[in-house]
Formats: C-alpha cells, structure tokens, sequence
C-alpha cells in the first residue's frame, strides 16, 4: 500500500506540521467558541497544537520504526491500524503533558509514581522475556516443533489460558510485595498492588493479542511489543484506579482526559482522510495495472494463436507428407490420392479452428484421424492408431488444439523414435461432471528422452485460461511402455 | 571390387526409399543399391557389411539418427543426408564429404548431386577420414538432444498408476518423514527420492535448496523479504505458505 511507502512517501513532512498546525488552531476557535470548558483561549491554542503536533510526530515516528525494523510487510492493513491507533493515543498522552508543562497547569503523575511504573514496566519487560523465553525453548526441545509457525501457535495457545492468569496474578503480586518492601518503602501496599495487576494484566493481556495478530512472525516481537503495548495502556488504567489515592493531580485529571479524548476523535479523523485519500490513489494505480494485463493477456492470445498456428504446419511435418505424396504420384497413385485429401483435410481444419474458439469433438477427432491417417501411410506398419468416441459426447464443445499436440507428442517421441514402432490409442469418457480425454500411446515414453515438453506447458497453460483451475492435464506410465496423457475437464450437459 | 559404385539408402519411410531408389535408377543407371535400411542401426549394419561407396541417410529416424550413424562409420563412405526440413542447418556444413538433399527430392537437385558423387567416387577412391568434426558441430546444432543431465521427470506413483511429474511444473520439494512431498500448482504427490539426493540431480540453476528439507522452484519465487531476526523468508507462486530459508543457504538470496 502507497500509504505506507515510507521509502517515497505521499506527504511531505513540512506540509504535514504545517496542516496540523492549522486544523489544531481550527480545533481551539471551535472548542473555545462552544465553551466546553472554562478555559482561555489560550489554553485551548496550546493544548489543540500540542496534541495535534505530538500526535502527527508519533504516528510518522511509528511508521517509520516500524518501515526500518520489519522488512516483513505482512498484515499490512492491520498493522497500518494499529500503527495509526497507538501513534494517536501516545501522541495524545504526550501532548497533554506537554500541553500541560507550557500552560503550567501540572505534571500528571508525579515523580515517586513514575519510579513506581518504571520498575513494575522493567519487571514486566525483564519476566516478559524470561516467560517467552521458556515457551520458545520448551516449544521447541521438549515439544520439538520444527517449524517457527507450529511453536508461535502453541506458545499463543498456551497463553491464554485460565493457568496464564492464574501465573500472571502471582507474578503482579510477587513484583507488587517485592516493591513494596524493597523498592518503596512507605507507600501504601493497596496502591502499589493495584498498580502493579493493572500494568501486567495489561502487559498479559497485549502480549496475547499480540501473538494473535502476528503469527508468522519471530515469538519476541509479539512478545516485546505486548510488554511496551501493555505499559503504556496499564498505568493509565491504573492512574484511573487509583484517582483518589492522589496519583494524579485529580482535579486536572478530566479536563486532560477530555483532552485527550477530544485530540483522539480529530486526529482519527485526520489519519482517516489521508488513508483513504492513499487507497484511493492506490486503487486507481490497480485500475491502471489491470489494465495493463488485459492488454498483455490479449497480445499473448495472439502469440499463442500464432504459435498454434506454426506448430500445425509444422515444416518438417509439411515436407516429409509432400515428398510422400509426390513419390506415391509415381508409384500408387490412390494412396497418393488419399494422402493429399487428408492433409487437405487436416490442414483445412486446423487453419480454420484456430481462429475459432470452439469445435466438436467430432470435429477435433476427425482432423486428428486426417492427421494420424497421413503418418499411418508414410510410416506403414510400424503404426497403428484407434479413435474411441462415445456418440453421444460427439457433438461436444471443445476447444481446438488440446488434444492434437498430445497426439502430435505421441508420434514424434513416442512412436516414430521406436523402432518396431507402436498403438496410439485416443479415447473420450464422459464421468459425471467430468470429461475425460486420454491419447495412450505405447512408444518409447518420456523418460528415455531429454525432450523439454514445452507444447505440455503450453497445453497447461491453455487449459486453465480456458477452464480455469478445474482442468488439469496429468501424464501416467504406460505399462509395458509408453505414456499415457490425460486431459480431464468440467462437463456440462 | 567391381566398378561399378554401391550405395544404401536409410529411410524410415518405404515410400520415400522407393522414390529415391527409382530416381536413382533414372539418373544414374550404374549405382547399384546394395540395400535399405529402415533405422540408423540397421543402416550401421549394412554399411558394414556391403562397404558401400555412398549412404543416402535420411537425418530423423528411429534408433540412431542419420547424423549418429554418419559419426560411427566416419570415412567408410560418402555420406549424402536427406532431411525434409533443414532445422539442423545442414547447409552450413556442405563440403567435399558431406552432400545433402532436401524433401521432396526433385529431379534437377538429384542430378546435381549425383554429378558431383560421380566425380568424387571416380577421380578419389577413398572418402575423406576426416569429418568427425564437422558431424560433431552438426551434433551440437541439433535441438531436440539438449545434453542437460539434469531431472526432467519425477515418477510418483498414485492410484491411477505411475505418474509423471515435469520438473517445471514443480514449485517445491519439502521432506516429510521418510517421503518427499512434490508441490505443484495442481496438488501434491509424495516419492521415496530423499531431498538429498534430489538437490544433485535438480537443475542448479533452477531449483535452489534453502533448507535442511526444502527444494524451491526459482522460477516460482514471487517475493523475498527478511524476518525481523534476519532471515530470508520467501513466497512462492500459487502457495499461501511463506518458507523460510535457513541461514546455511541464506547467501543464495544475499544482494538480491
């Protein structure tokens, strides 16, 4: 997605502050004008540009960690989500802080709290690795999943279980009495236990979530980025708790949180009218690229049609008949007769089948009988052929030119290297749903020889532009020898 | 040895040795043909035994083709090829040993060879030894003998019997247990070759291991990006799946 090309970026920085600065402005005239809060203008001014500002900062600064950090551009949609939610939120926090320390108005959470969070955040972060450290380890040495996918799986599914909240609670209570005995001496256990529940179920419950939006990826990342998620959202949460026991300056703390709540709504706004500006020149690029392909799908059906075309009147097919022909002139005028009126056949048909799209089955197995009638005289006894097809599949649709090359191939490396020669036996079935076209031949097989098989390529390739991926062409051993083709293709009566 | 000149002709087709041997008869009435041989080892066969002056070989015939044999009895005798389509360039090669005739055969081209045989086998009794070279570029410049040695075909037996597998159509091979599973656009077919010994009959410019248990088809890459811990993890064609390349193989990727 454009949006997310930082390597060419659609905004340019200086446009972007320069906007923000004038819709933050746009923001305080408003606020200030339905006197949401007693407030000067001032304060307005200051609060809208600061949030406004920290937010647009923080979302370019998460984009860009994490453009650098994940070369992996999976999930991008959700990513671009997330990256945009959590730019906004942090942005806001910071924001009003900032808002805040220029108005003078306070410093939300004081120092001692801040140590508080900062320790409960490293304990987190520091068991977070032991924790995912030993899943990835028993995952795979004591499970021995081969895979990364197989053991994030089991690592995500063994989280999030009753026993994953039952250790999490041990854990917040062991880091809350640790602190409290060692680290904060005298302040109240009720605060720091708190506190400390709502910071790791949060980091718990991010880290799971985590895992669960990025399942191909290393078992750290969810890991890590849950731990950050979760320290970011669980003081906060905490801070709300614990209002009454002067954790955060309390009366400030609504109008910051209106604050925040205010900067949220228009910077979401803002994010949505740039990403869907991005998807729609996005989506006009596609409109453009698949354009593109039809044009190079159409010039490739005239090259394939062209090179059906060569393939038919293959010249050392032409050449070897002619020369036939013209020393049966000599020799058996009536066999000579009747070769020139089957190539005449053969190549009438198959001149004029190319440039349709259809034929019949009877159609298609009369030019091939043409066709193998030709090499029957030139090759004599060293060839026999049977042609097996239902009258009922007779008058069936079928597109020319699939089945003649497997033929063609049954000759050329199958029959005519052998030196006894061979049978080619072509036959339709009709099963169901299923029609079934199978050239059996008892030639040397494919195995013998360094052949490419580029016309089985091409054959492929034309099955599944005309059926799609319901037709398939698949070649089996013929026992004693040989090889058999089959053509196997959707049927409708 | 009588003096009159012998010829064989080797063709698959009767029609086309008939024709010629009647031609032969109009224009030259001394040569006698000694024999015809349908195949290139027949041809061997004959000429070795009637030591001919002159072997009219048609190029594309079953056994041996009419350039082999000429490459087997090398100065035995004055090769004259036939072919009806002139794909391995013969002309190019025309010499004092070498003539070649295109189908069909008229009388005015005939009589020119011949004409030039005539001279040749009466003023020269013995037909250069030396064209080995020039048979061998004509080896070189066939197109259906690609001397690669690598797998083209894989056998995988499923129920409806043996099947085959192109190598081309395959997007990758992965070990599972004591089987290998092949992976193309259509489904998957398991075979008993281990991933080892597939990786030296594989293409090397076209299959690429990247791991301990996995072949990938290079044609069927369609992305390689890197994990955040530095691995390459690749997409191929038609497979959900990504791969991940191990770090013993990671330099195939490196500067790409």
């Amino acid at each position: 997605m454009k949006f997310f090309d930082m390597e060419h970026p659609k905004f340019s920085p200086l446009k972007l502050v320069i906007g923000t600065i004038v819709m933050a402005s746009i923001v305080a005239g408003v606020l200030f004008a339905l006197k949401i809060k007693d407030i000067s203008f001032y304060h307005y001014f200051i609060f809208s540009q600061s949030i406004g500002l920290s937010q647009v900062v923080s979302i370019i600064l998460f984009f860009y960690l994490f453009h650098y950090l994940f070369k992996d551009k999976r999930h991008l949609p959700v990513m671009i989500f997330i990256l945009l939610f959590s730019g906004l939120i942090v942005g806001s926090i910071v924001g009003v802080q900032i808002g805040a320390v220029i108005t003078g108005k306070a410093v939300i959470i004081s120092l001692m709290e801040t140590k508080l969070i900062i320790d409960i955040i490293i304990f987190n972060l520091v068991l977070g690795i032991f924790i995912t450290a030993g899943f990835v380890i028993k995952a795979r040495f004591f499970i021995k999943l081969e895979t990364r996918q197989e053991r994030v799986n089991q690592i995500a599914n063994s989280m999030f279980t009753l026993k994953g909240f039952a250790i999490t609670l041990v854990f917040n209570t062991l880091i809350a009495i640790f602190l409290h005995f060692v680290g904060l001496k005298g302040k109240p256990f009720g605060s720091i236990f708190l506190m400390s529940q709502c910071i790791g179920f949060s980091v718990f419950l991010s880290v799971n979530a985590w895992f669960y939006l990025f399942r191909t990826l290393h078992p750290f990342v969810p890991a890590i980025g849950g731990v950050l998620t979760g320290s970011v959202l669980g003081p906060l949460i905490g801070a709300r708790l614990l209002g009454k026991i002067n954790l955060v300056v309390n009366r400030e703390f609504d109008a910051f949180f209106q604050a925040i709540v205010i900067g949220l709504i228009f910077g979401a706004i803002g994010s949505c009218f740039f990403y869907f500006r991005a998807k729609y020149s996005d989506t006009k690029a596609q409109a453009e690229k698949e354009r593109a392909k039809r044009i190079e799908s159409k010039k490739e059906a005239v090259e394939t049609n062209l090179k059906l075309l060569q393939a038919q009147i293959e010249p050392h097919f032409l050449f070897n008949t002619l020369s036939n022909i013209l020393s049966l002139l000599d020799t058996d005028l009536d066999k000579g007769k009747s070769m020139l009126i089957d190539l005449t056949k053969y190549l009438r048909t198959s001149l004029t089948k190319t440039r349709s799209e259809q034929t019949t089955l009877e159609q298609e197995m009369e030019m091939i009988r043409a066709y193998l009638s030709i090499f029957k005289i030139r090759m004599g006894d060293r060839l026999t052929f049977k042609i097996d097809l239902p009258e009922e599949l007779k008058s069936v649709y079928f597109p020319p030119m699939l089945i003649q090359p497997l033929v063609e191939n049954s000759i050329k490396h199958g029959i005519e290297p052998k030196v006894e020669g061979g049978e080619i036996v072509i036959s339709v079935q009709q099963k169901a749903a299923i029609l079934r076209l199978i050239v059996k031949d008892t030639g040397q097989g494919i195995l013998n020889q360094t052949q490419d098989g580029v016309g089985l390529q091409n054959i492929r390739k034309r099955l599944s532009s005309i059926f799609g991926e319901e037709a398939n062409l698949s070649l089996i051993e013929n026992s004693p020898s040989g090889l058999k083709a089959i053509i196997e293709v959707p049927y409708e009566q | 040895m009588s003096n009159k000149p012998v010829a064989i002709i080797a063709d698959d087709e009767e029609q086309l040795r008939t024709y010629l041997k009647t031609k032969l008869a109009q224009i030259w009435p001394d040569l006698v043909i000694c024999n015809e041989a349908k195949n290139g080892i027949e041809a061997i066969d004959q000429i070795n035994e009637c030591r001919p002056d002159i072997a009219f070989l048609d190029i594309q015939m079953p056994g041996l083709t009419g350039i082999e044999v000429a490459r087997k009895i090398a100065g035995k005798c004055w090769i004259v090829f036939i072919t009806a389509y002139d794909k391995y360039a013969v002309e190019a090669f025309e010499s004092e040993a070498i003539d070649y005739l295109l189908k069909p055969v008229t009388t005015e081209r005939l009589e020119k060879t011949v004409s030039r045989l005539k001279e040749r086998v009466e003023t020269q009794s013995e037909p250069p030894q030396d064209f080995s070279q020039i048979v061998e570029k004509l080896i070189s410049n066939m197109p259906d003998k690609s001397t690669s040695e690598y797998l083209k075909w894989i056998r995988a037996q499923h129920g409806d019997g043996i099947r085959l597998i192109q190598t081309d159509d395959i997007i990758y091979f992965k070990s599972e247990d004591k089987y290998t599973c092949v992976k193309t656009k259509t489904g998957e077919s398991l075979i008993s070759k281990p991933i080892k010994e597939l990786a030296k009959e594989l293409d090397p410019e076209k299959f690429w291991q990247i791991h301990r248990s996995t072949i990938v088809s290079v044609a069927s890459i369609t992305k390689v990006s890197r994990s955040l811990t530095g691995r390459h993890i690749i997409k191929l064609k038609n497979i959900s799946e990504p791969l991940t390349v191990s770090r013993t193989y990671s330099h195939l990727f490196k500067q790409m």
